[in-house]
């Protein structure tokens, strides 16, 4: 009798503890359905309306709190939205130490750091340069993260948002985003030093900018 | 295809066992034709919804034997070797997700984040461990899965009746594919309302990348090709004489056989449409591997004449559909002489340097996309989240030792699926079917991501669970027909 019982349970706590698993991530997935595709321009550092920000972030408020990918995801949301740093902040870490290999994850919080500890806020930068130092779709935030946090960053981290600006700079595609970061504080000083030696190419580079805005 | 409602051996006794029986069978069938449907089920809520299925097939079986559970242990007949493979990497796994490892064991990161957040982290092998969590729960399914179709094809009827089902819910997606391109629109499109019209001439049908295609449909053609060469062989090798063997063989062709020659047909044009090289390297190559074993398997009965013959008939047929359908394909390969896209050879690079810093315990499986930005040597404009080299991913995520151990035991029961062909004496198309999709889904692997697309890895489960079942010499009385 109990060896049967034994054998119904065996068969059947696989079952379960695959059900067990799959709700949560079915939630959860629902909801990054919902925001989708709000959550890809996110990813790739497209601008969106403050509105579609909020909603993203209010959407994905209910995903499981054992999937810290998706609190970033909501964090970021949140922040762009227009929310206290103060109250993401918890989330945030709570998220990293749970996948602490988000390099866009400690570049959030960083940008959370910044205005109450630049020290903190810069080895955290940090760590995401070291994690993912070229990555593609992370480059505009650690130089927007960065730009601001220039006196508190190793050597190593100044040499790579340098290269980053320059080869930003350089491409005609990317100029939305150049002068996104030319319009944050201290993003034009990082501009500037990745011309350093090279007057001419900044003289250059003005021009082209005004040219652009006067649609020349 | 047969009517009777008798899938398998009965395991329970009296009406509510075999309604259960029923009910399972069906809903994995159902889970099968809705696998490819939502983007090939490659999205966070359709895998997990995909397991949900599974599991719930699984629990309707585990109701039809309530009242004599003892009749499971058919289940690890001739293959408790796989089994203790198969069960110890899935340990392993679970380890790699097990928060009870201090963090001075483990990769520097979660020190570092423990001193830079003030929080108590998670500590475990796996440096992403919900994401590794999520894959153990995939691969389990799968298990499962095919351990299901080892249930249900148990008896030839109901090994016939979940091949035939997989071959038509093919066809029909070939079928789909077909309309989708003719309309101009895309799945990705029909699901986001997002145009894509680049991928509509790609042919990708449900999913999004056309080379995930091309191997689902690809097991689609093994399945419904390996049926329809058995089918005429048995028709044309019992009858006499040319004339009459070519009648039959029309005969056949024109009546019964109409289903297998269309799906054969639809599903093999899919793959070449798709124009996917690697596709159409795999596909073709277990074809003719499984051409080869039936040549050789034929010649020691002194039926060569006959099995050239028909050879030929298929080797004709596969070049008229390259004809007909192969533009996007000889585009593709001329183009292939051209280029010099190195993103894969970038990829692999990485995961052989992430294999090389992990190589026992891996970063945890899923990881990939995670550890590459670490071993990247260059920026690209894409977000690198697969190695395209199965193997390698899996190594680098797994760890040597219990990658070894997983591929041991696919090994074993492809072994056993290889046996199984010489062993029977009938059916043994099942078996062989098996090895081809074994065979297709390897070669595959070293160029793509296929069998991490859900609804190929669910499918490929359920035909190894079917050769495997009908890889043993038959000793049920149920059996029989």
């Amino acid at each position: 009798m109990s060896v049967r019982w034994a054998i119904r349970v065996g068969l059947l706590i696989p079952a379960a503890a695959l059900a067990a698993l799959a709700i949560p991530r079915l939630e959860t997935g629902l909801l990054l359905e919902k925001a989708f595709p709000a959550t890809a321009y996110i990813e790739t550092n497209t601008p969106l309306p403050e509105a579609s920000y909020r909603e993203v972030a209010h959407i994905l408020a209910d995903a499981s709190a054992g999937d810290p990918e998706t609190l970033l995801l909501q964090a970021e949301a949140a922040i762009n939205a227009g929310a206290s740093p103060a109250t993401i902040i918890p989330d945030v870490k709570r998220a990293l130490a749970k996948s602490p290999s988000s390099a866009r994850g400690w570049i959030i919080l960083a940008s959370l750091w910044t205005n109450t500890d630049p020290a903190k806020a810069a080895k955290a930068l940090t760590q995401a340069f070291n994690l993912a130092p070229r990555e593609y779709y992370l480059m505009l935030p650690t130089m927007l993260v960065g730009a601001p946090l220039w006196h508190d960053l190793p050597d190593g981290v100044r040499t790579g948002l340098i290269s980053d600006a320059r080869l930003l700079a350089e491409d005609e595609q990317r100029r939305g985003q150049l002068r996104l970061l030319m319009a944050r504080p201290a993003g034009a000083d990082l501009v500037v030093r990745a011309f350093a030696g090279r007057p001419e190419a900044l003289r250059q580079l003005n021009r082209d900018l005004a040219r652009e805005k006067l649609g020349l | 295809m047969k009517t009777s409602l008798r899938l398998s051996p009965r395991y329970g006794v009296g009406e509510p066992a075999a309604f259960l029986e029923q009910s399972a069978f069906w809903l994995f069938v159902a889970t099968l034709a809705w696998a490819p449907f939502p983007l090939g089920s490659n999205r966070p809520w359709s895998w997990a919804l995909l397991t949900l299925l599974v599991a719930c097939s699984w629990a309707l079986w585990c109701g039809s034997i309530w009242r004599k559970p003892e009749r499971a242990g058919f289940l690890l007949d001739g293959l408790r070797g796989p089994a203790i493979l198969a069960a110890l990497a899935m340990a392993w796994a679970i380890v790699q997700v097990a928060p009870f490892f201090p963090s001075s064991w483990l990769n520097l990161l979660w020190q570092s984040t423990a001193a830079l957040t003030g929080e108590k982290v998670a500590s475990t092998i796996s440096i992403a461990p919900w994401r590794s969590t999520t894959e153990v729960m995939k691969l389990a399914s799968y298990v499962m899965a095919a351990g299901l179709a080892r249930v249900f094809a148990r008896s030839r009827g109901g090994a016939y009746r979940l091949l035939d089902a997989m071959i038509v819910i093919g066809a029909l997606y070939a079928a789909y594919a077909f309309a989708l391109t003719l309309i101009g629109q895309s799945q990705f499109e029909l699901f986001y309302g997002v145009a894509m019209p680049q991928t509509v001439h790609e042919f990708p049908g449900p999913f999004v990348n056309r080379n995930n295609f091309a191997t689902y449909e690809g097991l689609t053609a093994i399945c419904a090709g390996s049926r329809l060469v058995a089918k005429i062989w048995s028709h044309i090798d019992a009858a006499h004489g040319m004339r009459v063997r070519a009648l039959s063989l029309l005969h056949y062709l024109a009546g019964k056989g109409a289903v297998w020659l269309v799906a054969t047909l639809l599903a093999f044009s899919a793959v070449i449409m798709t124009g996917s090289r690697a596709g159409n390297l795999a596909t073709w190559f277990a074809t003719f591997a499984l051409l080869f074993i039936g040549f050789g398997l034929v010649s020691r009965q002194k039926r060569k004449g006959l099995a050239i013959g028909l050879i030929a008939c298929v080797i004709a047929a596969g070049l008229g559909l390259l004809a007909v359908n192969g533009a996007t394909l000889a585009g593709r390969l001329d183009d292939m002489a051209g280029t010099t896209d190195t993103t894969r050879l970038l990829l692999w690079d990485a995961a052989l340097k992430m294999i090389q810093h992990a190589p026992v315990t891996g970063w945890g499986l899923g990881t990939y996309q995670l550890v590459y930005p670490l071993y990247a040597t260059a920026s690209m404009h894409f977000f690198m989240d697969k190695a395209h080299n199965d193997f390698l991913e899996f190594m680098a995520g797994f760890g040597l030792p219990a990658a070894i151990l997983w591929w041991g035991a696919l090994l074993w029961l492809a072994v056993l699926c290889a046996q199984g062909i010489f062993i029977r004496r009938r059916h043994r198309v099942l078996p062989a079917i098996a090895l081809g999709a074994t065979i297709l889904v390897a070669i595959h692997s070293i160029f793509d991501f296929s069998l991490q697309m859900p609804a190929i890895a669910l499918m490929y489960a359920a035909i190894l669970g079917v050769g495997v079942a009908q890889a043993f010499p038959a000793i049920h009385p149920l059996e029989s027909p």
